[in-house]
């Protein structure tokens, strides 16, 4: 199930690479079980899907109707 | 912090570096002609040295740095995965790099065998990068102007090395074929239909996402790479057809295009949120300016008899496209690209137990600084080769072989930081198992 609760939000409008990514990984880790991170940037992360992916994470993207991206990421075990 | 990347889907660092610390050797080699050759490899675009420093930059260095970034940017950017990266990357860099050196001993000795060889091995390593390409790009939706732009970008490509192929046969085995029309539309394939597109394609995520600019419009994002090859494909058609008004018209709709590209890329630049404009700010913005000079020379040399009569038109035409525009702008993408491959793969042997250096130490901004101000002298001294050659050509050729040594300096500088750091990474993992 999709948490709807969000524990942090990373805005990565404006910021360069990598930093978006060092971002939501540091959120994550401080993200408590059963909530999620949400990310907002303006294109997809194609890297970060593969690191979520390794690592256990289940994600959920939404294009808006700007062009930009909103994406919940949350622990599969929760 | 944890991994970024699984090692299982991440291309080996050694698949894009090997390209990238390949290129500036061609650059040197280019400045060592220069030497050798003296003024007269100004005296017009057909002298058999002109020809081989054009191929030094657009098939040695240019090629190189174009498809190392590929094999980084097709999985970061399309998630485009190549299957067998290493493999693929090791026959590709060797096929290419020793493709463009026979290509340009050929030139300097008109040795048929060289061309020969020049073009099977320059067809054979584009076409496997371009298999591997296709077949980890299918399945991917062209929903946005990157994508959809590689995509056709590489089609650019095909074309550009198949006509190439063919021109090089025709010079090597004497083929009666149309062998100065045939130049052109190679040309206008390689420099519009593949170098512009893929810029373009790129720098509609690399612009935004590294200078901190607005995004592009949307609306001439998702048209420019398809009109460019568009117009490309209508000017080959009426050039082949003989019709030289609608081929001339086509040819000037391709430039217009490319500096319109160059110009809306120059206004979002001035709108960058930087604080401080670093290098590759300047790489990409004098890239710009150099571009639409050269695109302003292009149609004013058309339509104006006197400058269209002045002989050494294409030559600065393509000094200012080639070294101004296309090598700025891959130096520009070089620097963004190198440091964060080496920090992403400390990052991912680190495993959070030791950290990755700041990307700013992988390569430190005063080195960079440095070599851009090397590479833009190399640059106006090439530019003014063009007109005082018996003065220039020889600081020109003594500039570019500093500035690329320099690169190549800068390079080995940023895989020292990540041999060093992997070597720590591999002694804190032995401590911990003890």
């Amino acid at each position: 199930m999709i948490p709807q609760v969000v524990a942090q939000v990373v805005d990565g409008h404006g910021l360069e690479p990598p930093e978006p990514f060092v971002l939501t990984m540091d959120a994550l880790d401080a993200c408590p079980s059963g909530q999620a991170v949400l990310l907002l940037l303006p294109r997809e992360p194609h890297p970060l899907y593969r690191a979520l992916q390794a690592q256990g994470f289940a994600y959920q993207t939404e294009r808006t109707a700007q062009g930009s991206y909103q994406i919940r990421i949350w622990h599969k075990s929760a | 912090m944890q991994n970024l990347l699984s090692f299982d889907q991440a291309p080996p660092i050694s698949a894009p570096l090997r390209f990238f610390l390949t290129a500036p050797l061609f650059a040197m080699l280019a400045g060592v002609l220069l030497l050798y050759s003296g003024p007269e490899l100004f005296a017009s675009r057909w002298m058999p040295a002109t020809l081989a420093l054009t191929h030094l930059f657009t098939a040695g260095f240019l090629l190189q740095v174009m498809l190392g970034a590929l094999q980084q940017l097709l999985p970061v950017v399309v998630g485009a995965n190549i299957a067998q990266p290493l493999r693929v990357a090791t026959w590709v860099h060797a096929s290419t790099s020793f493709g463009a050196l026979c290509l340009t001993a050929a030139f300097l000795t008109y040795a048929p065998w060289l061309f020969g060889c020049a073009a099977a091995l320059l067809a054979t390593g584009v076409l496997v990068f371009l298999a591997a390409a296709a077949r980890a790009m299918r399945g991917i939706v062209a929903n946005n102007p990157t994508i959809l732009g590689l995509q056709l970008a590489l089609l650019g490509l095909g074309v550009t090395v198949l006509t190439g192929a063919l021109l090089a046969l025709a010079l090597g085995l004497q083929w009666d074929i149309p062998l100065l029309q045939l130049t052109d539309l190679h040309l206008g394939w390689g420099l519009m239909a593949w170098s512009c597109s893929v810029l373009a394609a790129v720098g509609f995520v690399a612009v935004p996402m590294f200078q901190l600019t607005p995004e592009y419009p949307p609306r001439f994002a998702r048209a420019f790479v398809p009109t460019a090859l568009g117009c490309v494909l209508l000017w080959t058609a009426s050039d082949l057809a003989g019709w030289a008004a609608a081929s001339t018209l086509f040819a000037a709709a391709t430039v217009a295009a490319a500096g319109t590209y160059c110009l809306v890329t120059l206004h979002l630049l001035r709108n960058s949120k930087r604080a401080k404009n670093d290098a590759t700010h300047r790489f990409w913005r004098y890239a710009m300016l150099s571009g639409t000079l050269a695109c302003a020379l292009w149609l004013v040399a058309q339509f104006v008899d006197g400058l269209g009569q002045w002989p050494h038109w294409p030559m600065l035409f393509g000094v200012l496209l080639v070294l101004g525009g296309f090598a700025s702008v891959t130096l520009g993408m070089l620097y963004k690209i190198v440091p964060f491959l080496v920090w992403l793969h400390l990052q991912n042997q680190g495993s959070g137990r030791v950290l990755a250096p700041n990307m700013k130490k992988v390569l430190p901004q005063v080195q960079i600084d440095r070599q851009m101000r090397a590479h833009f002298v190399a640059y106006a001294l090439l530019l003014l080769s063009v007109i005082w050659p018996a003065w220039c050509v020889y600081p020109a050729g003594l500039a570019l072989i500093a500035s690329n040594a320099w690169l190549l300096r800068n390079l080995a500088y940023a895989m020292g930081v990540y041999r060093r750091h992997g070597a720590a990474i591999q002694a804190a993992a032995s401590a911990a198992d003890a």
